[in-house]
């Protein structure tokens, strides 16, 4: 056989392509980080079982994960590394046959359409091996997909992929070949992760336009048959192949409250997730650089103009080819162009936002990424058929000369690519820290340790990040960092950041800062964490990374290894192994855990949110064998479940409504059209009328568009210039009272509008309104509170806004500047008079406990830790309780009272007196200080600070610390002043005490400016992180600047008090009247991650069952009998496929006894016992529930914040007390299923292409 | 497609009563107007720094018409798009993605696709 220069070209060039890969890792490193783990590299058989064989995830709660999609791929890579080991050579072999396929199919998609065309013309042979050539170096070289590679994620196989089995398509279209059919559904199968739902964005940007391409090109171009019933055969395969992750993703998308299908078809998804992102990025993505084939959001290189010469060679094809081919191929370079630039015309981007409102749409959301690949390969064969267009009208010196440019050009601007740079990457925000690591195989101990921890419970790993990382250090001095190995190697449950604890989160970042250990148990308990693994390597929690991952965890947990050694003492775990005096493991005793699977000592209702405040229920048992419920509607309905009730007392002081958002940011603000004298003006009032008019009810819309008016009048001020002053009006309070609105009848006096003051006194009328129609409206009181305290909000923020009008406007003299700061300065000190917006009563805190509120008797108990040892008072209705022994540790005890029929419960709390934390300390002046004087502190009251005008004599003021400040804490601040008719500023400064919030920050500032005493008031909330506070007073920006620099500026203050806002929890907890008349013994064992036994002995009556995994509603419980068969055609059918495969299964699995009753451990004396667990993804028992009705599926239930847990009655069980019970996660039932449909397909493939070889 | 671009030409231009004058007039002046929508082009890119649907579909259109009535080819449509590359050529390498690269891409987008219509009915 002959083989052409231009094939051994082909083949040399492919070769070296392939090989590029293999200089970018040196021997032993891996490239293995990043959002997208590709741990699979490393250890594709551990990672397969972790993450892809079994429907739950193995982070955090474990919630439902459906990854089968990557078996195939993953099994592929597994044979791969059984051949030659090192992962090093396995990533450079995935990555060389991605680059080199995806430039050999496309140098072979081109040929193929140049050879197809018309005689006339088409090109020499010469012509069509060049332009196919470069067409695939462009395909593999060209700026924007070499960038890519820097973090290859799974779906990247897309390089390839889409040429590949576009030109098996096409050659299946024009030949009608069943064997290119095949060969397609073969490497579909193999590579189904692109053919998955994470592939769906590279999957719907390709295929459906490629398809339409030779769908075209084969009808009108080359006028021949498309093979509709290949086709059809071809789609039924296609579907079956790829059924054993379609089939379980699809259900799971279309089970009714599923959050992915409330993603798909619901608004959040479409249009908050999809659409808003959209609009957000789509502004800075460049036409230009899309059509230059260059990277979006990417810092211009000074070569980049030369890719001008592409889109040259497309126009010059247009007008020197009239192919249709060419057209056509225009046309869809055109379409991608579109897609992936988006900003082609308004209208066009409006259209395409319009596209996100269709289901899954916003899929696309990141459109110049996913759709860069459709785009690339549509620009590449473009660039094929213009060359080789090109190539036809020059001369072949020319030729040679534009074909080395290319090729220079293409291989100069990757350089860095080819070499390795571009890959080789710095790990972001770290000193430096190189990417490429070169694994420490003493950690192949820690996780073969972890592997083989007995007990089943989930693991906290320490440090401690923000977003689900792990950071390992290699042999090389680099570092991996990207999803944990634990979780995705290990295959254990763990916690690894912030973002995993979920709702959890906050009270465990409060515990830990408080060090509260107690606290902190009583949580981790609830998360059924059994074991710590800590990483006590300095060179991954210092200096190397500073910020991420650990930037806010910083905050909350210590920011050193050896404050994470003390902090581990503090939680009294038991160290169990220790690897390289670097990798700690720990477990937590008996006391301190409970298992995966138990049997509660007593069901709980708790008033409050479990989640967010596990520690309090759980402090009150002993016993922590408790299964606690939040949910009022399953309390109120199943009453007779609980044992105990546990309700927790609300405090409603108004004080804590200042701080609560009601409602999402309102509006932007106004724009001012209309000049206050034109004479369309009164419209524009006649317009502001009818819009507020729409508003049937005071509700908080029209509150917002109501301050919305008021604030375009501060606005047309403030935009306006040269205003004209009336100059007359003594108090706008007193004008705004008498002037009146022209009517529509009055027309002609427009020009009334125009001015200052009338402005002003329309402003204070309508937030005058306001505050009238808040205190008027039947809204409760914190939805008053609330209104006003945005309302406040917006009164600083006009004022401040008045106030530079004043400064900025040029036509105003000194004479009119004090004239409008007194008329404004009087306004809103009538204005907040009106709003009557006072602090309440510090000392007396009220409190309600509310439905529901069940008859019976009540221990009352107060937060001892959340009171700092004041004397305190409780009374209810009145009377006061007394107080008792102390039962519990952190709790006081009060006298017991009775509920009867009671729909709620006030309760007050009186502190007899609250300290004010500024009492012990004085004001100081910095400078003063800094210079080392002694007089710094002063002590007298009232304190003047006087200032000289001199804007270079400069002073930061009057200081004051205050002692005492705690994160996420209300205080009160309030003094008297008199700053004789000048500006001055108070500001709040806080800050915290770890490595990253250690800079002051402004908390609070505002402008206080008097002419007699006045009393200044504020509640503030401290930032979550601060830990210390000071006050400043200093002197403000002058609303009239003054002509004599030796101006004196003087304030003088008085009886400054800053007090804490106490709110202790307060709880009431009902006498236990057990139910639950005797818990039976239990033994359960894994099975695999997504099916347990549970033995059950001695069930005598109703007891609980709790499974501490992420609650869903697809794990059910089973007790196989004839009773529970279903009688339904679908469990009919199931129990009859089910007998079919658990008889072949038995026939095929021998059956074994060794160690199945082994006992790993023992709990509640022996009441619970953990079975040695398994990981069997295929036995004897697979089929078992096939066909079989759940039971107490009405019981059902979400517990403890997060887990399953089902209450059974003896009905349940046919009245028996000893029976096995089976929970099993019903969307790995179904993989079973479709993944025997898969099955089933892959044989019919295997037999076609089997009969196609022999035929042949 | 064909038909209702066809549609749109006829009840803008032939059932105009003053088709025949206006197909003499634009007959006479067919390089002024040329020169003159480039024109409008080329100012609506290099001086104006906001974009406008208004404008950029008016100038298609009113080139569309002309088209139809001089009866003129896609090759002078595609010399219009190697024209505007060129601009967008020039502007890349001076200022980079800026405005007016920005929207010498899109009439080059445009003028395409007007000439691959053109190209298509013929």
């Amino acid at each position: 056989m002959k083989i052409s220069r231009y094939s051994l070209l082909v083949f040399v060039i492919t070769i070296l392509i392939f090989f590029i890969p293999f200089f970018w890792l040196k021997p032993g490193e891996m490239d293995l980080g990043g959002d997208n783990s590709r741990l699979y590299f490393y250890d594709p058989i551990a990672y397969l079982l972790s993450q892809s064989t079994y429907s739950v995830s193995h982070s955090a709660f474990g919630g439902e994960n459906l990854s089968y999609y990557a078996i195939p791929f993953f099994l592929l890579l597994a044979f791969i590394k059984s051949i030659v080991h090192s992962p090093t050579i396995v990533i450079s072999i995935f990555h060389g046959l991605n680059l080199s396929l995806g430039f050999f199919a496309c140098y072979l998609v081109v040929k193929e359409l140049l050879k197809g065309e018309e005689e006339a013309v088409r090109p020499n042979q010469s012509i069509i091996e060049t332009s196919g050539i470069l067409a695939g170096l462009y395909y593999t070289f060209s700026p924007n997909p070499i960038h890519w590679w820097g973090y290859p994620l799974l779906p990247m196989n897309v390089v390839f992929l889409n040429p590949l089995l576009f030109f098996l398509l096409l050659r299946f279209f024009l030949t009608g070949g069943m064997r290119y059919l095949l060969v397609s559904l073969l490497v579909t199968f193999i590579f189904s992760s692109n053919f998955s739902f994470i592939g769906s964005p590279t999957f719907f940007s390709f295929f459906p336009l490629a398809v339409l391409f030779l769908g075209i090109y084969t009808k009108y171009i080359k006028r021949k048959s498309i093979p509709i019933a290949k086709i059809a055969v071809g789609l039924v395969l296609f579907v079956l192949l790829q059924a054993f992750h379609l089939i379980p993703q699809i259900v799971s998308i279309l089970t009714p409250g599923s959050f992915l299908g409330d993603f798909i078809f619901g608004a959040q998804g479409k249009l908050e997730w999809g659409l808003k992102y959209f609009v957000a990025t789509a502004p800075s993505i460049k036409v230009s650089y899309a059509l230059l084939g260059l990277l979006q959001y990417t810092e211009p290189k000074f070569y980049w103009w030369i890719f001008i010469l592409f889109p040259l060679l497309f126009v010059l094809g247009l007008l020197w080819n009239k192919s249709k081919l060419y057209l056509l191929s225009t046309i869809f370079f055109l379409i991608t162009l579109f897609f992936v630039s988006a900003n082609i015309t308004h209208i066009g981007l409006k259209l395409y936002e319009l596209a996100f409102r269709l289901p899954g749409f916003a899929m696309f959301r990141v459109f110049y990424g996913q759709w860069q690949w459709a785009y690339l390969f549509f620009y590449t064969v473009l660039v094929g058929l213009a060359l080789s267009s090109v190539f036809t009208k020059i001369r072949a010196a020319e030729r040679y000369v534009l074909t080395g440019f290319i090729v220079i050009l293409l291989v100069s601007t990757s350089w860095q690519f080819i070499s390795g740079q571009l890959t080789d990457t710095k790990l972001w925000q770290s000193k430096d820290i190189r990417s490429h690591i070169k694994m420490d195989p003493v950690y192949e101990d820690v996780l073969a340790f972890i592997r083989s921890l007995p007990v089943d419970g989930k693991i906290l790993s320490l440090p401690l990040n923000d977003h689900g990382y792990q950071v390992l250090k290699g042999e090389n001095d680099a570092a991996y960092i990207g999803p944990s190995t634990i979780t995705y190697l290990a295959a254990r449950n763990e916690f690894t950041s912030i973002a995993e604890l979920g709702v959890f989160g906050e009270s465990i970042l409060a515990a830990a800062k408080e060090k509260n250990y107690t606290k902190l148990k009583n949580i981790l308990i609830m998360l059924n964490i059994k074991y710590i693994f800590y990483n006590a390597d300095p060179y991954i929690y210092g200096d190397n990374f500073p910020a991420l991952p650990y930037t806010r965890a910083r905050d909350f947990f210590p920011d050193t290894q050896e404050g994470y050694k003390e902090f581990i003492k503090g939680l009294g775990v038991k160290e169990i192994k220790t690897i390289a005096n670097t990798f700690h493991i720990y477990e937590f005793d008996d006391t301190s855990y409970i298992p995966h699977i138990y049997t509660p000592k007593s069901i709980a209702y708790s008033g409050d949110v479990i989640a967010v405040n596990a520690s309090t229920p759980v402090s009150f048992y002993t016993d922590k064998r408790v299964a606690f419920f939040d949910d009022s509607t399953i309390f109120n309905a199943r009453q007779e479940l609980f044992d105990t009730v546990l309700l927790k007392a609300r405090n409603t002081s108004t004080i804590f409504d200042f701080f609560k958002k009601k409602k999402s940011d309102r509006f932007v603000s106004p724009t001012v059209s209309r000049k206050l004298s034109s004479f369309i003006y009164p419209l524009v009032v006649l317009r502001e009328k009818r819009d507020l008019n729409r508003y049937g009810d005071i509700n908080d819309a029209y509150i917002d568009r109501s301050i919305y008016f008021a604030e375009k009048r501060i606005n047309e001020l403030y935009e306006l210039k040269d205003t004209p002053l009336r100059r007359n009006i003594a108090s706008i309070s007193q004008f705004a009272q008498q002037w009146r609105e022209p009517t529509l009848w009055e027309f002609f006096k427009f020009s009334e509008y125009n001015s200052w003051e009338v402005t002003l006194a329309r402003y204070q009328q309508a937030i005058k309104k306001i505050i009238i129609e808040i205190d008027s409206t039947n809204q409760s009181a914190y939805s008053r509170t609330t209104s006003k305290v945005e309302l406040k909000t917006y009164l600083k923020e006009h004022k401040e806004k008045l106030r530079t009008a004043i400064r900025q406007d040029s036509s105003l003299n000194t004479e009119d500047r004090r004239y409008l700061s007194g008329l404004i300065d009087g306004m809103f000190i009538d204005i907040h008079n009106s709003l009557s917006l006072d602090l309440p009563d510090v000392g007396n805190i009220p409190y309600i406990v509310e439905n529901p509120l069940p008859n019976g008797k009540y221990e009352v108990y107060v937060n001892k830790n959340d009171m700092d040892d004041l004397p305190i008072d409780l009374s209810v209705g009145g009377m006061k309780l007394s107080p008792m022994e102390a039962q519990y540790e952190e709790w006081l005890k009060y006298s017991d009272m009775q509920v009867e029929n009671k729909q709620s419960l006030p309760l007050v709390l009186s502190i007899r007196s609250v300290p004010n934390l500024v009492a012990q300390t004085h004001w100081t002046v910095a400078e003063q200080i800094s210079l080392g004087k002694e007089q710094g502190a002063i002590e007298t009251d009232p304190v003047t600070l006087a200032v000289m005008y001199n804007f270079l004599s400069d002073t930061s003021g009057l200081l004051r610390d205050i002692p005492n400040w705690e994160g996420d804490t209300i205080y009160a601040i309030s003094f008297d002043y008199l700053t004789n008719d000048q500006n001055f500023l108070m500001v709040l400064h806080e800050k915290g005490d770890t490595e990253t919030n250690r800079f002051v920050n402004d908390a609070y500032e505002e402008t206080i400016r008097s002419k007699e005493w006045r009393k200044f008031k504020v509640a503030v909330l401290s930032a979550k992180d601060a830990s210390s506070a000071s006050l400043q007073i200093t002197r403000d920006l002058d609303d009239v600047v003054s002509q004599d620099e030796e101006t004196i500026k003087k304030i003088e203050i008085k009886n400054l008090t800053v007090q804490k806002i106490y709110n202790p929890n307060i709880v009431l907890k009902s006498i236990p009247q057990s139910t639950i008349s005797a818990i039976p013994r239990i033994t359960f064992t894994q099975i695999n991650p997504t099916k347990y036994t549970v033995e059950v002995r001695d069930a005598k009556g109703p007891y609980a069952l709790v499974l501490s995994q992420s609650f869903n509603q697809k794990w059910k419980l089973f007790y196989p009998s004839l009773e529970h068969e279903a009688k339904t055609i679908k469990g009919m059918l199931a129990r009859v496929v089910g007998g079919i495969l658990g008889s072949v299964t038995k026939s095929i699995i021998p059956e074994t006894t060794e160690g199945s009753n082994a006992i790993v451990a023992s709990y509640a004396n022996g009441a619970i016992q953990e079975g040695k667990h398994r990981i069997d993804f295929w036995n004897r028992d697979t089929f078992d529930t096939w066909g079989f009705d759940p039971i107490a599926e009405k019981s059902h239930l979400p517990v403890n914040g997060y887990a399953n847990s089902w209450v059974i009655k003896p009905e349940d069980v046919n009245n028996r007390s000893d029976y096995t019970l089976i929970i099993e996660m019903t969307s790995q039932k179904l993989f079973y299923g479709s993944l025997l449909l898969s099955g089933f397909g892959l044989l019919i493939i295997l037999f076609l292409c089997l009969k196609l070889f022999l035929r042949k | 497609m064909n038909r209702i671009w066809s549609y749109v030409m006829n009840a803008i231009v032939y059932r105009s009563m003053y088709r025949g004058k206006i197909v003499t007039f634009l007959e006479q002046n067919k390089q002024v107007i040329l020169v003159s929508l480039v024109g409008a082009i080329f100012i609506d890119s290099i001086f104006l720094k906001t974009s406008s649907d208004v404008i950029t579909f008016g100038v298609l259109a009113a080139y569309g018409i002309y088209a139809k009535m001089t009866h003129i080819t896609s090759k002078l449509t595609f010399l219009l798009c190697l024209l505007f590359l060129t601009a967008l050529g020039i502007s890349f390498f001076s200022s980079s993605a800026s405005v007016t690269t920005e929207k010498f891409s899109v009439w080059l987008f445009l003028f395409m696709i007007v000439g691959i219509i053109q190209e298509l009915r013929t």
